[in-house]
């Protein structure tokens, strides 16, 4: 049974629900719980949730080692900017420990961190920076758009046995969706096909989702049929999904909130441009942040980002392109 | 590990990248690993495992079958943020652990007051645990029955419940940093110890190498009545012989297939 609630309900449902399923999930961070009578520690006692001092190396360093003996740590990271500081762990620990030991160990955990918060923010707590995660070996990257998948993504990721970076979107946490009740599940590496359409392909990630559907249906009103693809985890990377999608439509353009040179657009167009080549009657286009810090000021943070109305120009500059010459 | 009973055969075949290696040579010398045996790891990047083992000590505590972690560093790791941070929260946290630092006055070739503010200060650097509210305990590292009573106290101290300690065990590397574990054809960093070729000072070094431990040790247990020197003659050649019976087995061993390189990337 579904019903409407917002993201940010779906993501704590979702955490809830793992750690009654399972003892050996444990949740702490900076400013987790730190009243006595906090619902979560009432909920789960002490051992399993706590408040951590502002220490990222040493919270993620320990969520790696209560990881190896049999817990799932799920770490609270607040801004996924905090991960910054502790990177070793994030890129060279907890991916690589299970590879190095030659598959005798398994490092089950996930960072939780929010992203993308473009409201004023300004440059250090608003980056898209799961790109910097991408190509890890050993990482999942899993950034949910809707609350349904906000749910189902996260009890996925703490399931999972490997580390997970689970990154919520700041702007996307009063948005309120049809989640189902109990347990949900959305596996991670399937994209979800947001809107089907025959004549151009969008991908787009995370909250741009929502901004490249709104640009489909300013489209749909001028006869161009779009269909969008959300690619719910960036590791794994649903690529047969878009190529099939490609294979119909022969038009592409890639989304993503990112700097245009650090994208994740970046990587599904080679993959597209390696495996899609021959279906493409036009160039691929990719609408992306610019390659610019993001800016405090209002109007300038607007001219930064991508929104629905880029995104429907370089739709239509696709559509109206000259034909790539193999 | 070898303390744990891990087998030295696999040890060896590991740092040979062989099949039959502890980690089957996806690590290699820096990540040798046996969970089995309650070896958690080792980690290649400089006190990048302290808050590992402290999240060991963590999942110890909550699940109270008064199990104790010992955390084994070198005294350079002790300027590493990890270090700090994860005794802050071992000691706010009361965690089952216990910090040895084996301090050889070296960071590669650095000395240690030449990058530590205790040691320039002439202090031990066992004083850092003073910030973070835990003992802290200087033992000479040469002498396995002083180390073993202050990690005993520890120990007790860590199941007890009143959290860590910090161990400053200062032993001396008697080999040049790396050294002892560069394969052959492999450019050494130095070809004797810092002391010497680095700092000139030959007479550090070699009244480090009349300090040995080994020697020193067995001499007090002989003295003592606790071994006879033929009992002690049979300890090290036994050691020498299970050496270089898994120095031979290293070489024995297959190995890999290349296209096993992309297994284990994801559990």
């Amino acid at each position: 049974m579904a019903r409407e609630i917002p993201y940010i309900a779906a993501v704590e449902e979702a955490l809830h629900q793992e750690m009654e399923r399972d003892e050996t999930v444990i949740f702490y961070g900076q400013d987790v719980a730190p009243a006595e009578d906090d619902k979560w520690r009432q909920a789960f006692g002490n051992d399993r949730v706590r408040v951590s001092p502002i220490s990222e190396t040493a919270e993620i360093g320990m969520a790696v080692g209560a990881a190896l003996t049999g817990y799932r740590p799920v770490v609270e990271l607040l801004m996924a900017e905090f991960m910054l500081v502790a990177m070793n762990q994030v890129v060279n620990e907890a991916p690589r420990l299970r590879y190095m030991s030659g598959g005798r160990v398994k490092v089950p955990l996930v960072l939780k961190a929010g992203y993308g918060f473009t409201a004023g923010w300004a440059g250090q707590h608003t980056g898209s920076i799961y790109n910097m995660f991408c190509g890890i070996p050993g990482l999942k990257i899993v950034l949910p758009s809707t609350a349904a998948d906000a749910k189902g993504l996260f009890a996925s990721a703490i399931r999972d046995d490997n580390p997970v970076l689970y990154l919520i979107h700041y702007l996307l946490v009063l948005e309120h969706g049809e989640v189902p009740e109990g347990e949900y599940l959305v596996p991670l590496g399937e994209a979800a096909i947001r809107r089907p359409g025959a004549d151009i392909t969008i991908v787009a990630t995370g909250w741009t989702v929502g901004k490249a559907l709104e640009a489909a249906e300013q489209l749909a009103s001028e006869g161009i049929d779009a269909e969008v693809i959300d690619p719910r985890t960036l590791q794994p990377l649903d690529i047969p999904t878009i190529l099939t999608s490609v294979e119909k439509t022969g038009h592409v353009v890639l989304v993503d909130q990112a700097p245009r040179h650090a994208a994740a657009s970046n990587i599904i167009a080679g993959e597209i441009a390696e495996h899609g080549f021959s279906a493409l009657k036009a160039p691929i286009k990719q609408v992306t942040a610019l390659d610019a810090t993001v800016p405090y000021s209002e109007p300038m943070e607007a001219f930064v980002l991508p929104d629905e109305h880029k995104i429907a120009g370089a739709v239509r500059e696709v559509l109206g392109a000259a034909s790539v010459t193999a | 590990p070898i303390t744990l009973g891990t087998d030295t055969k696999a040890i060896m075949a590991e740092i040979y990248g062989r099949t039959d290696g502890l980690c089957g040579g996806y690590g290699g010398s820096m990540h040798l690993v046996d969970p089995e045996r309650g070896f958690m790891g080792t980690s290649g990047i400089v006190g990048q495992g302290i808050p590992q083992a402290t999240g060991v000590a963590y999942a110890a505590q909550i699940r109270k079958q008064g199990q104790v972690v010992l955390c084994f560093f070198g005294d350079g790791a002790s300027k590493q943020g990890a270090f700090h941070e994860s005794l802050n929260l071992a000691s706010l946290w009361k965690l089952p652990i216990v910090y040895v630092m084996e301090n050889n006055n070296y960071n590669v070739g650095t000395r240690s007051d030449q990058e530590d503010a205790n040691a320039a200060a002439g202090e031990p650097l066992s004083v850092k645990a003073v910030a973070y509210s835990m003992p802290g305990v200087t033992v000479d590292g040469g002498d396995p029955v002083a180390v073993y009573e202050a990690v005993g106290e520890a120990v007790a101290r860590a199941r007890g419940g009143d959290g860590p300690t910090l161990i400053e065990s200062k032993v001396y590397r008697l080999s040049a940093h790396g050294n002892l574990i560069a394969p052959p054809g492999v450019p050494l960093h130095y070809p004797e110890h810092e002391a010497i070729t680095v700092f000139g000072n030959r007479e550090e070094y070699e009244a480090a190498l009349r300090g040995d431990p080994v020697p020193r040790f067995r001499a007090r247990l002989v003295e003592q009545g606790t071994l006879s020197a033929e009992d002690a003659d049979q300890i090290a050649q036994e050691a020498k012989d299970e050496m270089e019976a898994a120095v031979q087995f290293g070489l024995d061993s297959p190995f890999p297939e290349p296209a096993a390189a992309t297994k284990y990337v994801y559990a």
